[in-house]
């Protein structure tokens, strides 16, 4: 495969791949091009005896990881100045979508990277647990380990936000009430 | 041993949580945008020929245009003017790559290049360098001449050329850090301060787009409509546009 096909067919997948590790979506298409600098150099490296995108994935990781470091060490918060509020009709359906999405990142957030990548591929990419292993060249009981701590660690993080939920719907009732 | 049940088969909730994550894909056309914009990194870098050459007819050299407004940089073509400029966008952080992999020989220092000759000059910056004034400068600039139009002193119009951009990106990313602040008319002013220095600025497009943000965030929702209508008139493909008409639907 050339390095065109392999950016044709797999920028999308890069690009989506790097929001799931935890790029935020300004900087998304700024790593996904750090990802293709790394297989311009490394493409006739790779031997074929995995998935492209398996491949692909682990160059995601390393470039996400590094990313959300270096943002964390610069103490960045999202940007949303330049990204107005939507006025189109679905606006309140998007704005319900965007705060789902924010929740579920949120969440993710608690994880370690390496918690992290076996989630993505367990939970949203539905890789098995032998798979997984092979992808990211770590024992299967390693995979299953880092998984159950990764569901817990997403749980606690949903029983959280359903808890601060509730209680932010009962002090607006109490509001109302007054 | 098996896998234990996925999350969004055990609860609802779970489900929309999971599927919000799954939906996030790239916007249209950014996989041409990012691709022109790699183009020129790689070269840069010292790939043997634009790869991206290839399809760069079917989205045309405005990608290169586009300005990058989240991540804080800069990438502008003058469309009218005789030199036409792109950013070799270097990574925040030093390169990772996977353990296993080769260590590249190619260097990753960005490094700036300006062609002076007959076709239109290109100029590869890093315009986040300009945009922190205690960064090292790390831009190195180098020029080729061609005989016949070269002009006199062709090294120095080309530093005078990147130093100019330099400066009016340095403006530019002033008032879009005001803008980000809350304070439409400060970004204003500075936006005017732009117009004054770089009336045929190469990023004057850019600097249209923030103006008109500038304004309608201001309250001057009257001029912002009317600037944003020729805007789109005379960019009807630009990335600003579609950003903007946000603001106006």
């Amino acid at each position: 495969m050339t390095f065109d096909e392999a950016y044709r067919t797999h920028f999308d997948y890069v690009w989506r791949t790097l929001r799931r590790l935890g790029v935020r979506e300004a900087d998304a298409s700024d790593a996904a091009q750090d990802v293709f600098i790394v297989v311009h150099r490394k493409l006739e490296t790779f031997e074929g005896n995995a998935l492209l995108t398996t491949w692909l994935f682990r160059i995601c990781m390393y470039v996400a990881s590094e990313r959300r470091r270096s943002a964390s060490a610069r103490h960045e918060v999202a940007d949303e100045a330049l990204d107005p509020p939507s006025t189109a009709p679905n606006a309140e359906e998007d704005a319900q979508r965007k705060q789902e999405l924010a929740l579920a990142e949120g969440m993710m957030d608690s994880l370690t990277d390496e918690q992290r990548a076996v989630f993505v591929l367990f939970e949203i990419e539905e890789m098995n647990g032998d798979e997984i292993a092979e992808a990211l060249e770590i024992p299967v009981g390693t995979v299953r380990s880092r998984l159950r701590m990764a569901r817990e660690a997403f749980q606690a993080a949903m029983t959280r936000a359903k808890a601060r939920s509730e209680f932010a719907g009962a002090a607006r009732s109490a509001v109302k009430e007054r | 041993m098996q896998d234990p049940t996925r999350l969004k088969d055990e609860g609802t909730l779970e489900r929309q949580l999971l599927s919000r994550l799954e939906e996030a894909a790239p916007p249209p056309g950014e996989r041409e945008r990012v691709g022109v914009i790699l183009d020129a990194r790689l070269h840069a870098l010292g790939a043997k020929r634009p790869w991206f050459s290839r399809t760069a007819g079917v989205v045309g050299l405005a990608c290169v245009g586009a300005l990058f407004l989240g991540s804080g940089f800069w990438l502008s073509s003058s469309g009218a003017g005789a030199v036409r400029t792109t950013s070799a966008i270097t990574p925040v952080t030093p390169m990772v790559e996977p353990a296993s992999a080769p260590v590249p020989a190619a260097s990753a220092a960005p490094v700036a290049t300006v062609a002076v000759d007959p076709e239109p000059a290109t100029i590869a910056t890093d315009p986040r360098q300009s945009a922190r004034p205690n960064a090292p400068p790390s831009a190195r600039t180098t020029s080729s001449v061609a005989a016949s139009a070269a002009p006199p002193t062709p090294s120095v119009a080309a530093e005078e050329v990147g130093s100019d951009l330099r400066d009016e990106s340095a403006l530019l990313a002033r008032a879009r850090g005001e803008l980000r602040a809350g304070a439409p008319a400060t970004a204003l002013d500075t936006l005017a301060d732009a117009n004054k220095k770089f009336p045929n600025g190469a990023l004057s497009q850019e600097r249209e787009a923030l103006t008109i943000e500038a304004l309608s965030r201001s309250g001057h929702t009257i001029d912002a409509r009317e600037r944003f209508d020729a805007f789109a008139r005379a960019n009807p493909e630009s990335p600003h546009t579609a950003r903007l008409r946000r603001l106006f639907p």
